[in-house]
C-alpha cells in the first residue's frame, strides 16, 4: 500500500545527472494531522506503596461485575440465575462473576525457594509456566472454587474477571457449562479520512547492545522517515508519516547491569553505566526525527523509567537534544492517544509477553485478541507483572474500543482486523522487535491498513554469509 | 461471681473511656458533668460501632492501607451504594484517626 | 552549471580514500540529497567513460516486495553486481538510486553506517536541512517556551497530586504542596515528599529537634579551627553567585548557619536526647533533614563537591602527574603518622572573586606507620591538596610548579627532599601549616 502510493511514474529521475541550478529541487511539507494524547488515566501522580493488592483486584471485580452480569443475561437469557459464591446451592445451574486464578506448580515462588533452598538446584528459566497439574479456580469477593469442565484452563491466566454458567457438584467443584467474558468496549465512530496518512510504529531498537550491524537498518529508518533516501515518489510518501510512535525497549536489555548493586562501589567508580551511552545514541537519533517528524517515545521494559506497570515516560532530561522540539512527545506506557480521530492503544509488550509465559497461547496478536475480549489489557498484573497498587480503579480495563490495538517487541510483525459483538472494528497489531527484525510497520490511518517496512543491507557474499550463520 | 463480672466491664468501659476520650473530647468538653461525658462517650461508642460495621462489610472491598472514606468513595464510584450517613460521618469527624482509619489501620501491611 | 564538484568527488574517493555517501557529500557541500544522488550517479558515469580507475558503487532500492502472500515495503542497500537481482525480486521498484561511491569493494555495509553516523553527528543542528521533507512544527523551542512548557507539566502533576487521581493518598497529600517546587530541585523534592508521608507523624515531630543535631557537628571544627573556618568561609562566599537565583537568603551561610544553630540549643536543653535518636534513626533522620531545607542540602553538596576535588585520587592521572613519577605504593590501612613532610611538587592556583588564591598542589608526604609484621615501614605517596592564601603569597608560589618536577624522580633520597624543600621554603612555610591541618581532616 505504501509502495504502491510512492511508486514513481515516470521512471527514476536520481539515475541522472543534476539538473540545472534554477530549478530548485523538490521539497515536500510533512502532513499534519490532529493529536490528543489520553493517556492521563495510566499517570501515577502520588506514589504510594503501603497497599496491598487485594485492592486492585477488587476493584477490578467491582468494575466488571456489571459488564459481565449484562453479557450473561444476554448470552444465557435474562432470567439467569446470578449467584455469589457464598448464596449458591449444590447442584443449582447458576452464573457465577469472578476473578481467575491458576495454580501452577511452576510458577517461580520467592517463598518456595527459600523454603527449599537447601536441597534443591535453582530452576531454570522456562519459557512456559503451565502444566498438566495447574488448577484453574474462580475467586469472589468471599470465596474460591475449583473449576472443572468446559474451560481451557491452559489458556486462562490468573486476574482475567470472568462469568462461569453451570453448577457445583457434591464434591465441591464446579462444572462449567459456558462461559462468557467482557468482551470488547464500546467505540466511537471513526471519522472517514480524505486523505492516505500513515502512522509509523517501531519499538525494540535495541540501542547499547554489543551488535552494531543493526545500526544502519536503523538510520535507514530514519533517512526513510526523515526524507533523505529514496526517489522523488518516496520522499512524498514519507512526507505522509505524520507521526512516528517507537514502542518500548530503546535500549538493549545488555545496557541493564545487573552487577552493579552487587559489587563493590571501588570496582565500579570509573565505569560508567551501559544506559549512559545509549542514551546518548537515542537521544541523537532522535533529534534526527523530531525535526522532521512528530514522534511519541514509550518506555519498555529495558529503559531508564520505573519498572512496573504503568511505566512512566522517560524524563526530558535524558534527551537534552530532542527535547527542545515541540514534536518529541515522551508517553506513557500503556500509551492512549486520538491521531486524526482513529483512537490508538498499545504497550510496549510486557502484557503479552507475560501472558505468553502463562498460558498455552504463543501467537502474540492471538494474545492481543484475547486482552481485548477480556477487556483487560494486562490481566497477569499484579500476579506475575508487575503493577502499580491501585485502589480506587484498575486504569488497565479498557473503557472506549480502540481502533487501534498494539503491542511491542514482538517477534515477528503480525496483524488482524476483528470485529466486536457491537459492530466494533479493530485492527491489531503487533510491533516487532527492530534490532533483531529490522522491520517497523505503517498503518494507513484512512483504511486501517497494515504492513511491514524492512530494511536491509548486505553483510558478506552470499556464500560467505551462510558460513558465518554456522559460525553463530 | 456476677458481681464481679459486672466489675469487669465497668473496668472495660472505663478503660476504653480513658484511652480513646483522653485526647479528643475532654478538651472541647472540659467542664460538663460526668453524665454528659458519658452520653457523648455512647453516642461516641455508637459512631464508632457504625463504622466498624462499615468496615466489615465485604461488599465494598478490603480496608487496608486506606482510609475510610477512600474506601467509601470507591464503593460509590462502583455504584455500590455505601450508607451515605457513614460518609456524613466521616467528613464530620474527618481529623480523628478513631474515625478516619479502618479497624485494621493498626497493623501493618 | 559548473561541474566542480566532480573535481570535488574525484578527490575525496581518490585522493582521500573515502567512501562517499549521497548524505555524507549533501552534508559536506550544502546541497539537497536528491542533488547529491544525481551528483553520484553523474561522477560514477563520467568516470566509467573515462575508464580510469575501478570504483565500486553500492545502491539503494526499495520497493514492494511479496513474501508469502504478505507484502511489504523493503528497503535495502546492495552493491552494484547485485542489483539486478534485488529488482527482479520486488514486484514494484519504487526508487533506486546510489548510494555511495569508492575505490574498494565493500565487504559488508558497516562502514556505511560509521560514515553516515559520522557527518550527521557534526551537523545534528542541521541534520534535516538537505532533505526532502519539511515539518513546519519542528521548530525548536526558545528557553522562554520551555520553561513555560516544565511550568505546565508541573502544574498537571501537582493537579494531578491533589485530584489523587486514580490512586491518591487525599487526606495527606496538602501538606507538602505548600512549599511550591521548582524546577529540577522541585522535582526532587515531589518525589520525596511521599516518603516523608509514609513514615507519618512520628516523623514529622521529630524534624525539629533533628536538624540541629546534624549541623552541629558541622559547625564543631569550624570554631575550633581557624584555618578551617577560613576554609568554610572561602567556599561559601564564591557560592552565592551560583546560586543565587534559588535562594535569595543566603548571605555567607557559614555564618547564617552558625546563628540557625547557636539559639536552637537553648531552646531546646534536651538536645542531648535528640542525639541519642541519632543514633538510632540515623536514615530517616537524614531523610527528613534533606526535605525540610533544600538550602543547607545544597550546602552540603557543594561542600561535598569540593571536597571531591581535594581529596587525593591516586588514579585520576591528569595534568597533575608527571609522566616518571614514583610508582604509587599500596598505601595499606595504615594510621597516618604524625611525623610528616611536605614538599610542594606542583601546584595549580586559580583566583576566585575576593582576590584569594586557590591553590592545589601535590605534595609528597611520607607517612610511616608498623605494618602486620611488625617492621615499621616509611612510605611516601603524593597527596593533592587545595588551600588558600592571600594575594601576598602569590609571588614566591608561582615560580615553584618547575623546578621540582625534575628534583622528584629520585624522590627516595633524603638529599633531594632537603634540597626541594629549601627551595620552596618560602611557601612551605606556611603551606606546611594548612596542609598539615588539612590533611589531617582528609584523612577522615
Amino acid at each position: 500500500m505504501f509502495s504502491d502510493l510512492s511508486a514513481q511514474k515516470e521512471g527514476s529521475s536520481l539515475l541522472s545527472r543534476p539538473a540545472s541550478e534554477d530549478q530548485g529541487p523538490a521539497v515536500f511539507e510533512r502532513t499534519s494531522l490532529a493529536y490528543s494524547p489520553c493517556s492521563e488515566r495510566y499517570s501515577v501522580g502520588e506514589r504510594n506503596f503501603g497497599r496491598q493488592y487485594a485492592h486492585i483486584y477488587a476493584a477490578r471485580l467491582m468494575q466488571m461485575r456489571p459488564l459481565l452480569s449484562q453479557r450473561a443475561k444476554q448470552k444465557w437469557g435474562s432470567d439467569v440465575l446470578i449467584r455469589k459464591l457464598c448464596d449458591m446451592q449444590t447442584g443449582e445451574q447458576c452464573c457465577i462473576v469472578g476473578t481467575l486464578f491458576k495454580r501452577m506448580e511452576l510458577q517461580p515462588s520467592i517463598l518456595k525457594e527459600i523454603s527449599e533452598e537447601h536441597n534443591l538446584l535453582p530452576q531454570p528459566a522456562r519459557a512456559k509456566n503451565i502444566s498438566e497439574t495447574d488448577e484453574l479456580i474462580l475467586e469472589d469477593e468471599l470465596q474460591r472454587i475449583k473449576l472443572e469442565g468446559k474451560i481451557d484452563k491452559d489458556k486462562c491466566v490468573t486476574g482475567s474477571v470472568i462469568a462461569i454458567y453451570g453448577a457445583e457438584r457434591n464434591d465441591g467443584k464446579f462444572t462449567v457449562e459456558d462461559f462468557c467474558t467482557a468482551d470488547l468496549p464500546l467505540q466511537r465512530a471513526r471519522p472517514a479520512l480524505s486523505a492516505d496518512r500513515f502512522l509509523l510504529l517501531a519499538s525494540g531498537l535495541g540501542l547499547g547492545s554489543s551488535r552494531a550491524d543493526s545500526m544502519l537498518g536503523l538510520q535507514l529508518l530514519v533517512d526513510m522517515v526523515t526524507g533523505q533516501l529514496g526517489d522523488l515518489g518516496e520522499q512524498s510518501g514519507a512526507a505522509t508519516i505524520s507521526r512516528v510512535l517507537l514502542a518500548g525497549n530503546l535500549l538493549s536489555q545488555s545496557t541493564q547491569d545487573k552487577d552493579a548493586s552487587t559489587k563493590a562501589k571501588y570496582l565500579t567508580k570509573k565505569t560508567q553505566a551501559g544506559s549512559v551511552e545509549a542514551i546518548r545514541l537515542l537521544d541523537e537519533l532522535l533529534l534526527q526525527l523530531v525535526a522532521s517528524v512528530p514522534v511519541d517515545v514509550m518506555p519498555g521494559q529495558y529503559d531508564p523509567t520505573n519498572y512496573t506497570l504503568p511505566q512512566q515516560p522517560l524524563h526530558r532530561c535524558m534527551f537534552p537534544l530532542s527535547s527542545v522540539y515541540p514534536t518529541l512527545q515522551l508517553a506513557s506506557n500503556p500509551y492512549q492517544a486520538d491521531i486524526d480521530g482513529v483512537r490508538f492503544l498499545g504497550t510496549s509488550g510486557q502484557n503479552v509477553c507475560d501472558i505468553q509465559r502463562y498460558s498455552s497461547m504463543d501467537s502474540h496478536v492471538e494474545i492481543l485478541e484475547e486482552t481485548l475480549r477480556l477487556r483487560h489489557l494486562a490481566p497477569t498484573a499484579p500476579d506475575t507483572l508487575g503493577c502499580y497498587p491501585f485502589y480506587l480503579k484498575d486504569p488497565f480495563i479498557l473503557e472506549e474500543c480502540p481502533h487501534v490495538y498494539f503491542s511491542g517487541n514482538a517477534p515477528t510483525f503480525e496483524s488482524k482486523l476483528i470485529k466486536g459483538p457491537d459492530g466494533q472494528e479493530v485492527l491489531l497489531v503487533t510491533i516487532p522487535e527492530f534490532s533483531s527484525t529490522q522491520t517497523a510497520c505503517l498503518i494507513n490511518l484512512r483504511t486501517l491498513q497494515c504492513e511491514p517496512v524492512s530494511f536491509s543491507a548486505f553483510s558478506a557474499d552470499e556464500d560467505e554469509e551462510s558460513e558465518m550463520n554456522i559460525s553463530h | 461471681m456476677t458481681a464481679k463480672r459486672g466489675l469487669i466491664t465497668d473496668s472495660f468501659k472505663v478503660v476504653k473511656k480513658a484511652r480513646r476520650g483522653g485526647k479528643q473530647d475532654k478538651r472541647p468538653t472540659p467542664p460538663p458533668p460526668q453524665k454528659a461525658e458519658a452520653e457523648i462517650e455512647t453516642a461516641r461508642e455508637e459512631e464508632l460501632q457504625k463504622l466498624r460495621q462499615f468496615d466489615l462489610d465485604c461488599r465494598f472491598g478490603p480496608c487496608t492501607g486506606i482510609s475510610r472514606l477512600e474506601r467509601w468513595e470507591r464503593a460509590k464510584l462502583h455504584d455500590l451504594k455505601p450508607p451515605e450517613e457513614i460518609r456524613d460521618l466521616l467528613l464530620q469527624t474527618s481529623d480523628d484517626p478513631e474515625y478516619s482509619q479502618s479497624l485494621w489501620s493498626e497493623y501493618p501491611v | 552549471m559548473d561541474e566542480l564538484y566532480l573535481d570535488n568527488i574525484d578527490e575525496f574517493v581518490n585522493d582521500h580514500n573515502k567512501i562517499v555517501t549521497y548524505k555524507w557529500l549533501s552534508l559536506t557541500l550544502g546541497v539537497h540529497v536528491n542533488t547529491a544522488k544525481q551528483m553520484l550517479f553523474h561522477y560514477l558515469d563520467h568516470k566509467r567513460k573515462e575508464s580510469s580507475a575501478q570504483l565500486h558503487a553500492t545502491y539503494l532500492v526499495s520497493g514492494k516486495c511479496v513474501d508469502k502472500g504478505l507484502t511489504s515495503h523493503k528497503v535495502s542497500i546492495v552493491r552494484e553486481e547485485q542489483l539486478e537481482d534485488v529488482k527482479a525480486k520486488m514486484s514494484l521498484i519504487v526508487s533506486v538510486h546510489i548510494y555511495s561511491v569508492q575505490k574498494a569493494l565493500l565487504k559488508d555495509s558497516g562502514p556505511l553506517y560509521s560514515v553516515d553516523y559520522d557527518a550527521v553527528k557534526d551537523n545534528l543542528k542541521s541534520c534535516s536541512r538537505y532533505s526532502a521533507i519539511r515539518c513546519a512544527s519542528a521548530v525548536p523551542m526558545s528557553s522562554l517556551e520551555l520553561q513555560q512548557r516544565g511550568k505546565r507539566i508541573e502544574l498537571l502533576h501537582q493537579n494531578l497530586k491533589t485530584k489523587s487521581a486514580v490512586n491518591g493518598n487525599g487526606s495527606l497529600t496538602s501538606k507538602p504542596s505548600a512549599k511550591p517546587p521548582k524546577g529540577i530541585m522541585g522535582m526532587f523534592a515531589n518525589k520525596s515528599t511521599p516518603k516523608n508521608q509514609d513514615s507519618g507523624k512520628e516523623t514529622k515531630s521529630e524534624q525539629k529537634e533533628d536538624s540541629p543535631a546534624v549541623d552541629a557537628p558541622k559547625s564543631k571544627p569550624a570554631a575550633k579551627v581557624n584555618p578551617m573556618m577560613n576554609f568554610f568561609g572561602n567556599q561559601t562566599a564564591k557560592k552565592p553567585e551560583k546560586t543565587m537565583k534559588e535562594e535569595e537568603a543566603a548571605p555567607s551561610s557559614s555564618t547564617a548557619e552558625q546563628q540557625r544553630q547557636s539559639p536552637q540549643p537553648e531552646e531546646k536543653p534536651d538536645a542531648a536526647a535528640a542525639e541519642s535518636h541519632k543514633n538510632t534513626k540515623k536514615d530517616s533522620r537524614s531523610k527528613n533533614k534533606r526535605i525540610e531545607d533544600s538550602d543547607s542540602e545544597e550546602e552540603k553538596m557543594e561542600k561535598k563537591k569540593r571536597r571531591r576535588i581535594k581529596l587525593p585520587e591516586p588514579d585520576s592521572s591528569d595534568e597533575d602527574v608527571i609522566p616518571d613519577s614514583p610508582p604509587q605504593m599500596e598505601t595499606r590501612e595504615a594510621s597516618p603518622s604524625p611525623k610528616k613532610e611536605v614538599e610542594a611538587v606542583k601546584q595549580s592556583y586559580q583566583m576566585n572573586s575576593e582576590g584569594k588564591i586557590r591553590k592545589r598542589r601535590r605534595v609528597l608526604k611520607s607517612r610511616t606507620f608498623v605494618d602486620e609484621e611488625g617492621c615499621i615501614v616509611t612510605e611516601k605517596g603524593y597527596e593533592s591538596e587545595s588551600y588558600s592564601e592571600t594575594e601576598d603569597d602569590f609571588q614566591p608560589t608561582k615560580q615553584a610548579p618547575r623546578d621540582p618536577v625534575k628534583a622528584k624522580a629520585p624522590s627516595s633520597s633524603k638529599e633531594d627532599e632537603k634540597k626541594s624543600q629549601k627551595k620552596s621554603s618560602a611557601n612551605a612555610n606556611k603551606g606546611t601549616k594548612q596542609a598539615s591541618i588539612m590533611g589531617f581532616f582528609q584523612k577522615k
